[in-house]
């Protein structure tokens, strides 16, 4: 069972890979999915910072980021970018779950997990567009049984 | 035999333990989720008949794996359908964030948390 430490951890070293990840596929997109990248780069380091501080509240020192990350495929087009950001939402609905399963009934991190998961999912939706929308998983976030 | 008062207050505990075991089985504790999950299987329930009445079984199925997730099964009476599916599953978010929130099971608040994060993205 993962612990609250743990949870928060993790879901910090995703929003790390994530800001990376935003950034990197932002480099290849314009238009309304540039401004959408930019918009959840904003929003994700906005988390990060605060997952650090709820971290250091508990006297933890919060994980550094890597200077960069290797994306699972190569991107140098719009479409590989795109693919990228609906992988960075589905690390993200993981990470919001373990946070949501390992946080105390009505606690901050437990609101703060819930609004991530339903944030990450609809993201992940946006970017894999609307045929591929359907064949998103049924229940955002579960671990593989 | 003569049995003494001795040896019948030292048997009778056996014996009274035991008549304790069958008349007074303990009850497990009430599940303080029950009525968050009644609620969500009852929306699942409802979405699951919509849209097997409209005959678009994607969806079905998204609800319909839902349902299961909550331990739920379909009823063999059919619910009340829903004169707005898409409405109900809009309307299903906020309360099944805020009974995620309040859930006192891990497991539970991630699986409602998760479906209201499904029934929000509108898949």
């Amino acid at each position: 069972m993962t612990t609250v430490v743990g949870a928060l951890q993790a879901a910090l070293a995703v929003s790390h890979e994530m800001v990376y990840g935003y950034g990197l596929a932002a480099a290849h997109l314009s238009g309304k999915p540039y401004a959408a990248a930019l918009a959840a780069l904003a929003d994700t380091q906005a988390r990060r910072d605060r997952l650090a501080g709820l971290l250091r509240e508990r006297g933890q020192v919060p994980a550094a980021a890597a200077p960069a990350y290797a994306p699972p495929s190569p991107v140098a087009t719009a479409a590989a970018a795109t693919a990228l950001c609906v992988l960075l939402e589905h690390a993200a609905e993981g990470a919001a779950w373990d946070l949501v399963a390992a946080s105390a009934s009505g606690d901050e991190l437990r609101a703060l997990g819930v609004r991530w998961l339903g944030v990450a999912a609809a993201r992940a939706a946006q970017w894999a567009g609307k045929a591929a929308a359907a064949r998103e998983p049924a229940l955002p976030g579960q671990p593989p049984t | 035999m003569t049995v003494s008062r001795r040896t019948i207050l030292v048997a009778m505990p056996v014996g009274a333990a035991a008549a304790a075991c069958r008349n007074r089985s303990p009850k497990p504790p009430p599940d303080p989720d029950a009525a968050a999950l009644a609620g969500a299987r009852d929306t699942e329930q409802r979405l699951v008949a919509a849209y097997d009445a409209a005959g678009d079984t994607m969806r079905r199925d998204l609800h319909a794996a839902h349902l299961s997730a909550l331990a739920g099964t379909m009823p063999s009476a059919l619910p009340a359908l829903p004169a707005d599916p898409t409405g109900l599953v809009r309307g299903s978010v906020a309360p099944l964030q805020a009974a995620a929130v309040g859930a006192r099971s891990g497991h539970v608040a991630a699986v409602l948390a998760s479906i209201a994060a499904s029934h929000l993205s509108g898949s």
